[in-house]
């Protein structure tokens, strides 16, 4: 059952709505003029309005940051390329799928994978007259790149280590189902990118969901199992926390309006926590996340897209009428929500045995990416592991690996290549082995500083106060991003760093280690030494003064370092 | 004939009319000159176009086959010294010229440059193939003399010139000088051959006893030339060539500022550049001198080193420097290079002078090695500016030339000494070489094509810059070709601009190397054939500038199967048709 909405094209008023708005409705269906952006030979970027629209197919049109000076002076335009992201429910793929992926970053991007924070691949580096080599390449695999950005439901995350519970199977279905409901109809894609043309039925039902503006903003849907928060679902638009009875999940808590991004300068904008509205069955999730979709189409912001995501549409209408709206949408209410907990949000590294006898091998990517680098060639290592497997890679949501469902013998020869490869599943500190940082600089155009390029040898230094502490086992969740957007959720760490020019960071205490508070900015625009300067104090006093296994995150509201962050419009820069 | 209001009176009038009725032409002309005469002598003034005609032998026409305009300034010279001693000198461009007027003629002077490898130039192809051809007259009557211009540096050297000369004495004319063939520096002989030529002449012809004051050739301008460049300073000097390129182009821009020059866009600009200081070390290391010894070349006296360094062509070998070098060391593994045309051509393209002396080892004063050498020429390159957008300044566009040879890198003179050793407010001798046959269609409605590849899309950088600073929009078709998209797009951010402006209407792009098959702007041209066809019938004017060996040849293949495939021509017909947008200026080259 569908709700008809009238989209009333000639009662729009443009002028006040933000300039998106226009660019969707005219760009028939995701079509835009990409076709021909794509044919110009006389530049490496697409139009304008063809850059808003790639992002639903996709596509970041990005550009070498570091080159840029010297570009302009050499009278040439910026070096272009494209960020490809690609759809993976749940972050499963294939040995096979892996191995394409592997084939296309050499052949087509940076010779470098990226695990991103909502387990998905991202290429770097393609440039436009590949694009289109690029999606048939993975098409061969059975892998798109569609709404993976855009102002549509993105890669769905699920919890993902097969080997922690039988239940993975069942989630990671229930997350592709969720992927799929909520993909976009058109056949935009298709026609563009695979030279497919599909028949249409009529205008009219070609985008059943999303009409034809999509939604407002974009929109993040996670499943997650307790005690595991890895997919951070507090973070998200919509979560789904797995109720399990007796081996058996019964439902899934339903949690709505979180979301991360948030602008120096403007308090109105802020990261928040979703809230829990009740509980539903397993049948009914698919048909509860399109209704939550469709209440946020229609309402939320479409005039100023820094308050377009649906925390604020929440908060703006309240959170009961919300509920409302979604059940009236559904036509039924909410079951109570159920107790759950959580223990952590991090991955835990290392082996594990399934209840099936396979085994899964959690594997650290500091910052996601993939790559040969010195004496530790990472991918090579995972290109021979895919070539001699059977079992499946699922990408976490902390830039990591799990290399999944082996046997016995492919674990023997798992470690065995990993070591001839240099990639020692070794000794890393608590602290890192909680770390993201998103990509920003060379290639994000957002950043204002460096992220994974920066993050690992600050946590080095930060390491040697741990240390000098006796704390370097000690996990403690940091996350560092180039710009307040928050791609690598930095609002939900422990110690959290959000670049506000190049060398200066804003300093966050106070989230904790299971992802359910907001952190508090406790000093801006710090520079390495200062940021050392002022960490030194805080860990050594946590060191000698912290109660039995209390978090970082907690000893610092304790001691009021900073004051607890209760809601997100509560949130300063 | 009445007289009205004249100073004469009536019995002068009277007798003036008696006079002059019936009176033959050369009696008229002897009456002229009678009273010019008396004019004269009465203003005691030295008339300076004083001389009688007595014979026709003191007619003299000036006929010039110019590519660059040099012959037609040899040309201008030439008849200014003539008309200053009383001769009657025309002087008409070859392709004005109606042959059939030759057998009439009494003297002639040619004077004609040799262009690439050994074709006339353009405006002289007709006449060249006339006078060489089954139909050349006989022509016992005629005194002549040809001035050829060319460049050692190349095989056929004034090759055009050499086949008049011959012509003309197999067809029974009788040579008033021998020919004399130019260098690509010719200034000093060009000006010692007038005065010679002067005085042969007039010698021959019947003498007046007119004391001829023949003032020296006064200069119009002050003019820049090799002998005498402009030092400009450097303005700026950038790499425009991104970081995965294999190829080095700079953009530099020079000032021009207090001297005066003008160019066009089309023009180009000689650059007198030094030597890579690498290689002459080199030379000077392995013939043991020190660069201190002193020489005399043609320039002045010098040390060895300055003489190799500035006045020397060290990095490139030519045919006469070979043939020098083989006269001075009579080393036999060198006689069998010189005798083998295949061999020598060989040995021509990439060697230096320090390989020939240590292939062909032999004992040199500092004195016997610069005698050996020619001088060092100017570099031309194709000017990338107007002055309508930058006024004083000249820019200009350069690739680095270097490549390695029998485990030695080499580098070209001028394209290293300004990538090198140039920086902003160095000086850079310059002057400025006009090339007429390379310019924007008169009528500024005339649509263009602009067909370029590398460092050859400069002079259409000075044809948009023309275009945009005054105004002018549309019409004009690019099409470029270099290797890489990514890093060899050269001024790719300007032609976007010109674009989007509307200044350029349309261009088509070429990159050989970001495919598998390799792409070149013939391919482009074909792609776009019938377009291209279409602009031609509406009057456009086709121009090709870049390398001349591989993209001339093939861009022009391209063309003729255009004409054949979009206009129904027959093989035959399309270069016909070809040559004849050659002859109305619709197609011009700047090729090198």
């Amino acid at each position: 059952m569908f709700i008809k909405i009238n989209t009333m094209s000639d009662t729009i008023n443009w002028k006040e709505l933000s300039e998106l708005e226009k660019i969707k409705y005219e760009s028939n269906y995701l079509r835009g003029t990409l076709v021909e952006s794509l044919a110009d030979p006389v530049t490496g970027s697409i139009a304008f309005a063809d850059t808003q629209i790639s992002k639903f197919h996709g596509m970041y049109q990005q550009f070498d940051r570091d080159l840029e000076k010297e570009r302009k002076r050499q009278k040439l335009e910026p070096a272009y390329s494209f960020l490809i992201r690609v759809r993976i429910p749940g972050g499963v793929v294939s040995p096979s799928q892996w191995l394409k992926m592997d084939d296309i970053s050499e052949q087509y991007a940076n010779h470098t994978l990226k695990l991103t924070t909502r387990q998905a691949f991202q290429l770097h580096g393609v440039i436009k007259s590949n694009l289109k080599k690029t999606i048939q390449a993975m098409n061969d695999r059975l892998m798109d790149t569609i709404s993976a950005c855009g102002d549509v439901n993105r890669n769905v995350m699920c919890h993902p280590n097969p080997a922690e519970s039988d239940l993975h199977t069942e989630m990671h279905d229930t997350a592709r189902r969720i992927s799929e409901h909520l993909l976009p109809s058109t056949t935009a894609y298709h026609e563009i990118w695979l030279d497919q043309k599909l028949i249409a039925d009529s205008k009219k039902d070609v985008e059943p969901i999303y009409g034809d503006r999509y939604l407002p903003r974009k929109f993040k849907i996670a499943v997650v199992l307790p005690p595991y928060n890895d997919c951070d679902v507090f973070s998200q638009d919509l979560g789904f926390i797995a109720i399990v009875e007796r081996g058996k999940i019964i439902g899934y808590n339903v949690v709505v309006g979180g979301g991360m991004g948030s602008t120096f300068g403007i308090p109105e904008a802020y990261p928040r926590l979703a809230d829990v509205i009740g509980f539903c069955t397993p049948e009914q999730v698919v048909e509860v996340s399109e209704k939550v979709v469709l209440v946020q189409r229609d309402n939320g912001n479409r005039q100023n897209r820094k308050f377009s995501r649906m925390k604020y549409t929440i908060d703006n209408h309240g959170l009961d009428w919300f509920k409302a709206e979604v059940e009236k949408y559904l036509g039924y209410e909410f079951q109570k929500a159920k107790p759950y907990f959580f223990t952590r949000n991090g991955d835990r590294l290392g082996w594990k045995k399934g209840t099936d006898s396979k085994w899964s091998l959690t594997l650290f990517v500091e910052g996601g990416r993939v790559v040969d680098k010195g004496d530790m060639k990472m991918k090579t290592a995972l290109r021979e592991v895919a070539q001699n497997i059977e079992g499946q890679f699922v990408l976490t949501g902390n830039q990591s690996l799990i290399i999944a469902s082996v046997t016995a013998d492919e674990k023997k020869k798992i470690s065995q290549i990993l070591k001839d490869n240099g990639v020692l599943p070794g000794e890393i500190s608590g602290l890192r082995q909680n770390s993201i940082a998103c990509v920003a600089l060379n290639t994000c155009g957002l950043a204002f500083a460096e992220a994974e390029r920066y993050l690992p040898s600050l946590i080095t230094k930060i390491e040697g106060i741990l240390d000098q502490n006796g704390l370097l086992k000690e996990e403690i969740v940091i996350r560092m991003t180039g710009c307040p957007n928050g791609c690598g959720r930095p609002y939900l760490a422990e110690i959290g760093f959000v670049g506000k020019s190049e060398g200066h960071y804003n300093l966050y205490l106070g989230g904790n280690f299971i992802g359910t508070r907001l952190n508090t900015l406790y000093k801006e625009t710090l520079t390495e030494d200062e940021i050392l300067a002022e960490l030194q104090p805080i860990i050594a006093d946590y060191a000698s003064s912290r109660n039995d296994g209390e978090k970082l995150g907690d000893f610092v509201i304790r001691k009021e370092y900073v004051k607890e962050t209760l809601k997100g419009s509560d949130f300063k820069h | 004939m009445t007289i009205q209001l004249s100073p004469l009176n009536e019995k002068q009038l009277g007798s003036l009319s008696a006079l002059s009725a019936g009176l033959t032409r050369e009696q008229l002309l002897w009456i002229n000159g009678y009273f010019q005469g008396l004019l004269a002598t009465s203003s005691g003034i030295q008339p300076v176009n004083s001389v009688v005609q007595e014979k026709s032998s003191k007619k003299l026409t000036i006929l010039y086959g110019t590519h660059t305009g040099r012959s037609k300034t040899i040309a201008g010279k030439l008849t200014e010294k003539l008309a200053n001693s009383g001769v009657e000198v025309q002087a008409i461009a070859l392709d004005e010229y109606k042959t059939r007027q030759l057998a009439s003629e009494t003297n002639v002077v040619f004077i004609v440059s040799t262009h690439g490898e050994g074709e006339p130039p353009a405006m002289a192809e007709d006449f060249h193939a006339f006078i060489t051809g089954k139909r050349s007259p006989k022509l016992p009557g005629l005194n002549y003399a040809v001035v050829a211009l060319g460049d050692k540096s190349y095989k056929l050297f004034c090759k055009t010139g050499i086949d008049i000369d011959l012509a003309l004495a197999q067809s029974g004319a009788k040579a008033i000088l021998p020919i004399l063939k130019l260098d690509v520096d010719f200034e000093d002989d060009v000006d010692r051959w007038i005065n010679e030529f002067a005085s042969v002449f007039i010698e021959i012809s019947v003498s007046s006893d007119q004391t001829v004051v023949a003032p020296n050739p006064v200069l119009k301008t002050a003019e820049y030339t090799r002998k005498n460049p402009f030092q400009a300073t450097v303005i700026d000097k950038v790499k425009i060539t991104g970081r995965d390129s294999d190829k080095e182009v700079y953009h530099v821009e020079l000032s021009l500022e207090g001297s005066g020059i003008t160019y066009e866009p089309g023009d180009s600009v000689g650059i007198l550049a030094s030597n890579p200081t690498v290689l002459v070390d080199e030379i000077l290391k392995f013939k043991g001198f020190d660069g201190s010894e002193r020489v005399a070349i043609k320039e002045g006296e010098f040390s060895l080193k300055e003489a190799l360094t500035n006045y020397l062509e060290i990095t490139v070998l030519t045919r006469d420097v070979i043939q020098n070098y083989f006269e001075k060391s009579k080393h036999i593994k060198l006689q069998e290079v010189i005798e083998n045309e295949e061999k020598l051509d060989q040995y021509l393209y990439g060697y230096d002078v320090l390989d020939l002396l240590e292939e062909f080892p032999s004992d040199f004063t500092a004195q016997q090695l610069v005698e050996i050498l020619r001088s060092f020429p100017a570099r031309l390159y194709s000017i990338s500016s107007s002055q309508l957008a930058v006024g004083e300044e000249v820019h200009i566009t350069v690739s680095r030339v270097r490549f390695s040879k029998n485990g030695r890198e080499r580098s070209g003179a001028c394209s290293t000494y300004l990538a090198d050793q140039i920086e902003p407010d160095s000086l850079v001798p310059v002057f400025i070489e006009r090339n007429p046959a390379f310019k924007l269609p008169e009528n500024e409605q005339t649509p263009v094509i602009l067909v370029g590849a590398g460092t050859g899309v400069a002079p259409y950088r000075a044809f948009l810059q023309h275009r945009e600073a005054s105004n002018r929009k549309g019409k004009t078709w690019l099409f470029f070709g270099e290797r890489r998209f990514g890093s060899d797009f050269l001024y790719q951010i300007e032609w976007q601009k010109l674009l989007k402006d509307g200044y350029l209407e349309k261009i088509d792009v070429a990159f050989s190397r970001d495919q598998e098959q390799k792409i070149y702007v013939q391919h482009r041209l074909i792609e776009k054939q019938k377009e291209i066809y279409e602009w031609l019938d509406k009057g456009a004017s086709i121009y090709l500038c870049g390398d001349m060996k591989q993209m001339a040849r093939d861009v022009q293949k391209a063309l003729l199967q255009i004409f054949e495939a979009e206009g129904g021509m027959s093989e035959e017909k399309a270069l016909e048709f070809l040559k004849k947008l050659k002859k109305e200026k619709r197609f011009q080259t700047d090729v090198y």
